[in-house]
């Protein structure tokens, strides 16, 4: 009875900090993402007025944005910063994942690998 | 910066703040903003707009997961969801005309409005006891749904636990659809849909319906850029402004009572949605 009483704690201690772990990083990693994303679009933008363009009214491929990355252009820049706020929820999703992995929550473990493999599938489309 | 970026920045602060208040991406005002006041063909309005609704709801979602209002687990679940009706939804509309597409987002900017104003009536009275009330299921299904968080404008905690997960996910399926072809983030379906009918406290739902919103957002915002249906010239200024309204709004949030609000939400989506839908039929209104 003691032990079950015990194994018992021992689930609800754990899952008190898998509860702080998950709210805590992913709260962060949105604030992070989201601000490394805006940062890289007002760096874009900034750099392509002070270069007297016009900021772009097409969005560039992935491909696209490899190559202007190599050469520094700043509409590339801008489009790494869209595609990376793209990304943040995705992110969040990867940190909920890591941690119903770590705590084997083998259900909430299949409900975000679910959700990042439908995502993917926007990305596919999205590339192609 | 030209005026006119100047004005769709002051333009999508006030989406930001007002749609973080209520949980939603403020996709609602974007859209017809770029449609009706800059012209943009529908498809780059609703691309346009999906790129600055994520911003808007993952700056609202940093603080409520932080405050912890947001039901991670629960959110999972219903994106399973509303992220492959999104997808569905984000293909079907790069294949409709722009006076369709008009035509559905007026009809569902109507029903949202509807919406907002049932739910502000339904709650504005009771609010504090249904928040305060909301049962504690007998049985231990979804029991690692229930979550506990402390409502500033109650001044208590506040437990509660999600009832018929079921059929929110089986709903929500539909919500993705029209979200993702509209390219909001469905914040005016899931929000009523947790509070109605899964008996979520109403602060909740818009705690974990932001968090939605922004991954539905992700999965059609995908589809139109993949179709080149978003322009940067209008989304720099537009994201900017709904991130710096979205994170102010979420702290207001906490502290306000969202009666008056909701009906000053309610008759500006009236008015938009009729705007939308005589755009549709070719008749300018301004």
């Amino acid at each position: 009875m003691k032990h079950i009483d015990n194994s018992s704690a021992s689930r609800s201690v754990d899952r008190s900090q898998e509860e702080k772990f998950l709210y805590k990083w992913v709260s962060r990693t949105l604030l992070a993402s989201l601000m490394v994303s805006l940062a890289l679009m007002l760096t874009g933008s900034l750099l392509l007025v002070l270069a007297g363009r016009p900021l772009p009214s097409e969005v560039l491929s992935f491909g696209q944005i490899f190559e202007g990355l190599l050469g520094l252009d700043p509409a590339a820049i801008l489009n790494l910063g869209i595609l990376l706020l793209l990304s943040t929820p995705i992110l969040s999703i990867i940190i909920s994942l890591s941690t119903f992995l770590r705590h084997r929550d083998w259900l909430y473990v299949a409900a975000s690998a679910t959700v990042l493999f439908i995502l993917s599938i926007a990305i596919l489309i999205a590339a192609t | 910066m030209d005026v006119a970026a100047l004005l769709l920045f002051m333009a999508a602060f006030v989406a930001g703040l007002v749609g973080a208040m209520v949980g939603m991406g403020g996709g609602f005002f974007l859209v017809p903003f770029l449609a009706l006041y800059f012209g943009l063909p529908m498809h780059y309005a609703i691309g346009t707009s999906a790129i600055a609704v994520i911003a808007a709801s993952s700056a609202a979602a940093s603080n409520y997961v932080r405050a912890g209002l947001t039901n991670i687990r629960l959110g999972l679940l219903l994106q399973t969801c509303t992220a492959g009706g999104a997808i569905v939804g984000g293909i079907l509309a790069t294949m409709l005309p722009d006076s369709i597409l008009a035509a559905v987002f007026g009809v569902v900017m109507l029903y949202a409005s509807y919406s907002i104003f049932s739910s502000s009536r339904r709650n504005s009275a009771k609010q504090s006891s249904i928040e305060s009330s909301t049962p504690a299921v007998d049985n231990n299904q979804w029991q690692e749904l229930e979550a506990t968080y402390y409502d500033h404008a109650l001044t208590e905690k506040v437990t509660y636990r999600p009832t018929r997960v079921g059929s929110g996910m089986g709903a929500c399926s539909a919500a993705g659809v029209v979200a993702g072809m509209l390219g909001i983030g469905g914040g005016p379906f899931q929000v009523p849909l947790m509070h109605l009918l899964m008996k979520m406290p109403l602060r909740a739902a818009a705690g974990t319906s932001v968090l939605n919103v922004s991954v539905v957002a992700v999965a059609s915002a995908f589809i139109y850029y993949g179709n080149g249906f978003v322009a940067p010239s209008f989304a720099v200024p537009a994201v900017m402004g709904v991130f710096i309204g979205a994170l102010l709004g979420t702290r207001v949030a906490q502290r306000v009572s969202s009666r008056a609000l909701s009906i000053i939400l309610a008759v500006a989506l009236l008015y938009i949605s009729l705007q939308m839908i005589f755009r549709a039929f070719g008749i300018q209104l301004r």
